[in-house]
């Protein structure tokens, strides 16, 4: 592990920690939750890796469970019940698919990118459409933490997907410099995700004391 | 195959565009919300404004109702008692062969005071101001007070019909009853001077007394001149304190007529 991977974990576990203060709040319960099952794949996932296993299969789980929590999240700022209901069904349809195609398909030992790239489009959906649905008040937009948790997930996805489509051009030229680009990127947009959801946990209090 | 520079330089490039769409997406939802939040806080205005107005209509109600009660009282209740004694001092005075000065005086004092509670109560009751315009209650309202003798009040105007609905009419007559009973309370004048213009669809109301005046700067907010001030509102006017020439203060009253009120 290099000092890139160990600043990510102390921002994931720092957010998970700040997540703890707040389970008052559905939203953040979920992302507690949330933020529990990365750590612990992360640490499965170290685990299983130095021992030279396949890991991969835990991330096949992982897709499903990250897609229908973040999911759960952003359909607590919609109003709208269609895009609800659509949301809701969604979460079944993409774990479905998701299972199906790991299982059936690309088998459980392959990287599910597939897997990912869907979740990905769709989350970056539904984070388009979060950030129209905010419902408005008396106060500024940067103090809804709604708005700080779609745009932690928009980035995040965002960056991911884009980093993910070059990412194969680049390992065919250079290996050695395609992985370490892909690694700060990835990185980075790990860092912008931890560091914005903190700032969203923390407005879901100043709201309600503003309240 | 593209060469690895060229494939960082599209990498790094297409990066940047993602980035400038983010930053376009984040930049879109920011002004959508300010949007709709401008017409929501648009509809809080309204809202409040509307229950403001309600909640001033009510007290307005209830204060007229108050009022009405307590003129029915007066006449009821106090008026009939003094008749009564009036009657009582009638028939000893028939009894006596020499009416004594003190109980003539009596009789006229109490015949006075039969006489200002009459008035009063009839200014509390509703069907009263429901009945005559806004000037001829104040012309009634002013005879009750010169009828004391302590103060002389003078009211001109150029307006005979007031443009004004029959509620507006109250509200305004209660403002200037309570500027009239601020101004004998606290200004102790010898005469108080009350005008009714109208003047490029404003009605201008002044009510200026030569009393002792008042200090702008630390002019109380009490209950009265708040609720002067929320009627004034309410009609879609303003009212000012101001300080006259002679050291007295002057009222000044704007309403606009252009609104049926």
């Amino acid at each position: 592990m290099n000092g890139w991977v160990y600043a990510y974990y102390v921002l994931l576990v720092a957010c998970f920690v700040m997540s703890l203060f707040h389970l008052q709040y559905r939203e953040v319960r979920m992302l507690s939750l949330l933020l529990a099952v990365s750590i612990v794949t992360e640490v499965i996932v170290e685990f299983i890796g130095t021992k030279g296993q396949a890991f991969f299969i835990v991330y096949h789980f992982f897709v499903v469970l990250e897609y229908s929590l973040i999911t759960i999240i952003l359909r607590s700022g919609i109003r709208d019940y269609r895009f609800r209901l659509l949301m809701g069904v969604s979460i079944f349809i993409f774990g479905i698919v998701s299972l199906f195609y790991s299982f059936v398909l690309g088998g459980w030992r392959a990287f599910p990118g597939i897997n990912i790239t869907i979740e990905s489009f769709l989350v970056i959906c539904w984070c388009l459409l979060s950030f129209f649905s905010i419902t408005p008040d008396e106060s500024s937009i940067f103090r809804h933490p709604y708005f700080w948790l779609t745009l932690a997930f928009f980035v995040y996805f965002a960056a991911s997907v884009s980093v993910n489509a070059f990412y194969n051009l680049l390992l065919e030229n250079d290996t050695a410099r395609a992985r370490h680009f892909f690694s700060v990127l990835n990185s980075l947009s790990n860092y912008l995700l931890y560091i914005i959801l903190i700032k969203g946990v923390i407005c879901f209090r100043s709201t309600r004391i503003s309240l | 195959m593209l060469p690895v520079n060229q494939d960082l330089f599209v990498a790094v490039t297409f990066i940047t565009l993602l980035v400038i769409v983010m930053g376009l997406v984040v930049i879109a939802a920011v002004i959508s919300y300010k949007k709709k939040q401008d017409a929501h806080l648009h509809q809080l205005k309204l809202m409040k404004e509307e229950y403001d107005k309600q909640l001033m209509w009510s007290q307005i109600e209830m204060q007229e109702e108050a009022f009405a009660h307590l003129g029915q009282e007066l006449h009821d209740d106090i008026g009939q008692l003094l008749s009564s004694t009036k009657l009582l001092i009638n028939v000893t005075q028939r009894n006596m062969a020499i009416v004594p000065d003190t109980l003539l005086t009596a009789e006229a004092t109490l015949s006075t005071a039969i006489q200002h509670l009459r008035a009063l109560s009839k200014s509390f009751s509703r069907q009263w101001l429901d009945q005559f315009s806004l000037v001829d209650n104040l012309k009634a309202e002013i005879d009750r007070i010169n009828a004391s003798k302590a103060i002389t009040v003078k009211f001109s105007y150029d307006v005979m019909v007031l443009p004004l609905q029959a509620e507006p009419q109250i509200i305004l007559f209660r403002i200037i009853q309570e500027a009239i009973q601020n101004s004998i309370k606290h200004a102790q004048p010898q005469i108080i001077d009350i005008s009714m213009r109208q003047s490029n669809q404003q009605l201008i109301v002044i009510i200026a007394d030569d009393g002792a005046g008042f200090d702008k700067s630390v002019m109380a907010k009490g209950l009265g001149i708040r609720n002067m001030q929320h009627r004034t509102k309410l009609l879609k006017g303003n009212i000012n304190w101001e300080v006259t020439t002679a050291g007295g203060t002057a009222v000044v009253i704007n309403l606009p007529l252009v609104q049926s009120l």
